[in-house]
């Protein structure tokens, strides 16, 4: 993260290469994922990121989230982040309840702030009912609320999200639009990665990654 | 403040020692694993020694080496399993605040006290059948070896992603020390002896023959475990650290 973000800048990715190295020596094998991603985010935006499947869109949000080094680039924040992967990163033992508790003592919140901020998730995502379910007793889009949920626990002022709402029914996927409204109107952002993006009147700009590894506003 | 600190020390590790008693499996498995390997083994395995080598192993020592591979294997498979297929959510809980060494700092220490109760299951089990030369010295060797399993079952689920490949891995690795590594089968110089289990055997073989030790076995014991913790940290904060 060596580059400085401005003020009105939430997030600034300038120039990220990645390229993935596979196999053993003498038989490696490269592929170039990111050649020149560039994208920023301002306070109170909600972007997209859309792309083709394999385009490396997960890739730049994994760079962006810490989660992968990058070749090339700088990427800087200013600001909590909240990173919700695509598929449900979840202990499966460990109930809905649980699974807040470990996470907020995790993000260094109080008790107090952690019972809180999980019953308000809960009640905005409609899961509460599963509140003492183990993970593993879930359903797919359960999971896919609670992982959400935790990238949201910490009031994240940048929110990260990887395919959010692919196991939404259309109902939690109008909550999950309250949801990111109520957040950009607090000045907080979030970018939103997705094969194609529906509604474009849902953001503030919509980047592209073409194949050739370069981002492009759309 | 002191809260704060507690509860991010205590919570991490009481949700990991949940994780692993609500499967059911393990708890069959802490039961069932001490019980056949040293009950049911124990008459086979001292027949097996005269087939590899020709020395003549007691059933007692049958028996003593049936527990120390019930807890060794045991503590192995529960690192292992803990790692692996927890280790993207641990990353996650890295990404969310906890340090590394933390978070592997907790598997570490949980699987010291999960490898407690293997030891003590497989110890228990063991004194029902015959009083080694001393208690505690017998239970010290079973359980650092024990120990060294847990935190190799953490280095291999660390290392290797796939679970069918890394229980491969420690299943091999098991066999090795078990029937290569161990001085009961003849083993007594070369590579072999930097196998986890060749010192502890050698110290529970004392104890089961009623016979003294030589007191250099347990520091062998104790740097082998600090190495592989070591190793074991390592990988695992290579995989967690963010970038």
């Amino acid at each position: 993260m060596n580059a400085q973000p401005n003020e009105k800048l939430r997030l600034n990715t300038e120039h990220v290469a990645k390229t993935y190295t596979t196999g053993i020596w003498p038989l490696t094998q490269k592929n170039q994922v990111l050649t020149d991603a560039s994208l920023q985010v301002r306070s109170g935006e909600i972007v997209a990121l859309v792309g083709a499947n394999g385009s490396g869109k997960s890739t730049l949000m994994m760079i962006i989230a810490g989660a992968l080094a990058r070749d090339a680039g700088s990427v800087a924040i200013n600001g909590r982040i909240g990173y919700c992967p695509q598929y449900p990163i979840l202990y499966e033992k460990l109930t809905v309840a649980e699974t807040f508790r470990l996470f907020g003592v995790a993000y260094n919140m109080v008790a107090s702030d952690i019972e809180q901020r999980a019953a308000i998730l809960m009640a905005d995502l409609a899961f509460g009912r599963y509140r003492d379910y183990r993970v593993e007793h879930l359903s797919g889009g359960t999971k896919q609320k609670l992982n959400l949920a935790l990238a949201l626990l910490h009031d994240p002022e940048l929110l990260l999200l990887d395919e959010p709402y692919s196991g939404f029914d259309y109902e939690t996927y109008l909550r999950f639009w309250e949801v990111s409204g109520t957040i950009a109107e607090r000045g907080h952002n979030i970018l939103i990665i997705s094969h194609f993006v529906q509604e474009r009147e849902r953001f503030d700009h919509i980047y592209r990654l073409e194949e050739d590894g370069y981002v492009r506003e759309a | 403040m002191y809260a704060r600190h507690n509860a991010r020390f205590f919570t991490p590790l009481s949700m990991f020692l949940r994780e692993y008693y609500r499967n059911t499996l393990n708890l069959v498995l802490l039961v069932v694993i001490p019980i056949l390997l040293i009950q049911a083994f124990g008459n086979a395995l001292s027949r097996l020694a005269d087939l590899f080598s020709g020395i003549i192993l007691t059933l007692n020592m049958g028996k003593a080496l049936g527990a120390l591979w019930s807890a060794t294997f045991l503590s192995g498979i529960m690192g292992f399993f803990m790692m692996s297929g927890a280790r993207e959510a641990d990353r996650r809980l890295v990404r969310a605040g906890y340090h590394p060494v933390q978070v592997v700092g907790f598997r570490l220490l949980t699987v010291v006290m999960l490898g407690a109760i293997a030891t003590a299951v497989s110890y228990s089990v063991l004194i029902i059948q015959f009083t080694p030369r001393n208690l505690a010295l017998t239970f010290g060797a079973i359980y650092l070896a024990a120990i060294i399993y847990s935190a190799l079952g953490i280095l291999v689920g660390s290392l290797i992603p796939g679970e069918l490949e890394g229980s491969f891995a420690m299943l091999f690795f098991f066999v090795m020390d078990a029937f290569i590594g161990s001085p009961l089968f003849g083993t007594t110089s070369g590579v072999f002896v930097l196998l986890p289990t060749h010192y502890p055997t050698k110290i529970l073989a004392a104890m089961t023959a009623q016979q003294p030790h030589d007191p250099i076995h347990w520091l062998y014991v104790t740097v082998y475990a600090g190495v592989v913790i070591t190793l074991a940290s390592v990988a695992f904060y290579r995989v967690a650290r963010l970038r």
